[in-house]
């Protein structure tokens, strides 16, 4: 209860703390603030998939595509409404990521980051190839959304939208991973077999995460359109997915809190390093490699050792239990 | 409450079962014992969903059930502890537990049955935040038998518990399963310990290459009977 109490109040104070920050901030550091609660919403996202369910899929950054383009297509071409779109971002995404998975589902390992690869890859090319619809390579500029006759225009004024969205995606997330769902992800991580003995149809699991992974990818990409206001379909490529791939590993696989340290900690190193670009793709190397020998549950699970941060998943039974009297020893 | 009949599967183009047939009936324990390569582990399965059955019929609580996934099954009350207690070793106990829960839906009835499995094995409950890695032989085997018992299963099988097991910890689970039995549970068992299968069963069915060679009372057999011990190999 204690944790819980604690958890709720921080983070209560923490949005308020940081609904304020508008009011102290340079344009240019709102802009990455914004950068970093998009990239919060996608990373736990791909964390569902990578972490929770330890399947290596790759289409991640390819689906935040997807979304990103839902939302700038349907605002601009068809005039239809910011909140309309931002759903049905998350909507295509995961319906797209649904068919992408179907021929995944059965596949371990390589074999599924192959195919995710490739599906990633074809993606990309619809986007850059179909210009009657998508433009091509010129990109999409998006209209700032409104919000009844008020225009969220820049910086500032869509960092609320994006607040706000961002906590709603942070609490569904720390649900799903405590609820059954969540749980049978675990089991289908540890152990396929055993997951199939305890009663859980392992393909039907495994659809559920590519589906809701790709909706998180989905409203991540729809964000990420309004925080940029210009995309392109090179913006969705390898980069893209190894910057995913980093926040995930070096938050913490298996963490909702994991993907909040990673986006913050990589979307700010870049822009730390702005004056040395051809040093960023190093660093992210030596990081990954670092942190998948060394600390192989990211920094969260570093926390959660040290318990700066309350444990995770199942930790609601768990408190339940502790409330329970314990059975007596017999001798 | 467990009727095979001609039951048959295998892997690819290698046929394991050959028509094999036996029943269990409600409140009782019964073996199959075979030697290494037998079926027995496949007949397991195969009941269980996860291997298919390419032949013949499994009836479970009056219905058939050979066609059905393997999660259905396990929902119609019937669950498996797969041979080599197959954890999630990275999992404390408590997690362990959970997961077989699942099929529970509110976490006071996890909690619940947490509680009834620990005061099924204390033992767990000592262990209860440990991982599950870092448990004994015998302890790992209670783990498994609770986490199946977590789905409060009409009908309990155990693939091969006394696997890699010490004397004592093999008597342990003779405890074990009896007092499981005493509490009312059905029990399908499967073994290459004679010891064990005769200590516990009600019922034995003797399995090799696939087809049931001999089936006895377990109380008229003992594991000295010549005829018996040939069959085993």
């Amino acid at each position: 209860m204690w944790v819980r109490f604690c958890e709720r109040w921080f983070g209560l104070l923490l949005i308020l703390g940081l609904a304020c920050l508008p009011f102290f901030l340079d344009k240019y550091t709102q802009f990455v603030v914004n950068l970093i609660l998009v990239y919060v919403t996608v990373g736990i996202g791909l964390n569902f998939l990578l972490g929770y369910t330890g399947q290596f899929a790759f289409a991640h950054a390819a689906l935040m595509g997807i979304g990103a383009y839902t939302v700038g297509l349907l605002t601009t071409r068809l005039g239809i409404s910011f909140w309309i779109a931002l759903p049905l971002a998350g909507v295509a995404a995961a319906a797209i990521g649904g068919i992408g998975a179907l021929p995944a589902l059965r596949m371990k390992r390589a074999y599924l980051a192959l195919v995710t690869l490739a599906f990633a890859e074809l993606i990309q090319w619809v986007l850059i190839r179909w210009k009657d619809v998508t433009l091509g390579t010129d990109g999409v500029s998006i209209r700032p959304p409104r919000f009844f006759d008020y225009a969220l225009k820049g910086d500032y004024k869509i960092f609320w939208l994006i607040l706000v969205v961002t906590v709603i995606m942070y609490v569904i997330a720390r649900r799903l991973t405590e609820s059954r769902i969540g749980r049978s992800w675990v089991a289908v991580r540890e152990n396929e077999i055993v997951a199939q003995c305890n009663g859980i149809n392992v393909t039907a699991t495994k659809l559920v995460v590519f589906m809701v992974s790709a909706f998180y990818a989905g409203i991540g990409g729809g964000l990420f359109a309004a925080t940029l206001g210009y995309i392109v379909p090179d913006g969705f490529g390898l980069l893209q997915l190894v910057l995913h791939f980093s926040i995930v590993v070096i938050g913490g696989m298996g963490s909702v809190f994991g993907g909040v340290i990673g986006s913050l900690l990589l979307t700010t190193l870049p822009e730390l390093l702005r004056e040395y670009p051809q040093a960023l793709e190093l660093i992210y190397g030596i990081l990954l490699c670092i942190f998948i020998i060394f600390m192989p549950t990211g920094i969260a699970g570093f926390l959660k050792q040290w318990r700066v941060l309350p444990p995770e998943v199942m930790s609601r039974n768990w408190q339940a239990l502790r409330d329970r009297p314990r059975p007596e020893k017999r001798s | 409450m467990l009727t095979v009949t001609d039951l048959e599967a295998g892997y690819g183009s290698i046929k394991v079962l050959r028509g094999i047939g036996f029943t269990v009936p409600a409140g009782k324990v019964v073996a199959l014992l075979g030697g290494n390569g037998a079926g027995k582990t496949t007949t397991m399965k195969t009941i269980a969903g996860i291997v298919a059955a390419t032949a013949g019929q499994v009836e479970f609580d009056g219905r058939r059930i050979e066609r059905e996934p393997s999660h259905r099954i396990f929902a119609r009350g019937l669950a498996l502890v797969p041979q080599g207690r197959e954890l999630f070793p990275e999992m404390t106990v408590i997690e362990n537990l959970e997961l077989g829960g699942l099929a529970r839906r509110s976490t006071t009835e996890i909690a619940a049955g947490i509680a009834g499995v620990f005061a099924q094995f204390p033992r767990l409950a000592e262990r209860a935040h440990q991982r599950a890695a870092t448990l004994s032989g015998g302890e790992q085997q209670m783990l498994a038998t609770g986490r199946a018992l977590m789905s409060r299963p009409k009908l309990l099988l155990l693939d091969e518990p006394t696997t890699g097991l010490g004397p004592l910890i093999v008597a342990e689970l003779i405890r074990i399963v009896r007092e499981l039995n005493r509490g009312g549970q059905t029990i399908l068992l499967v073994e290459q310990n004679v010891r064990m299968a005769l200590a516990v069963a009600d019922y034995v069915y003797i399995i090799r290459t696939g087809e049931i060679v001999a089936e006895s009372e377990a109380a008229k057999l003992s594991d000295r009977d010549e005829m018996f011990r040939s069959y085993l190999g």
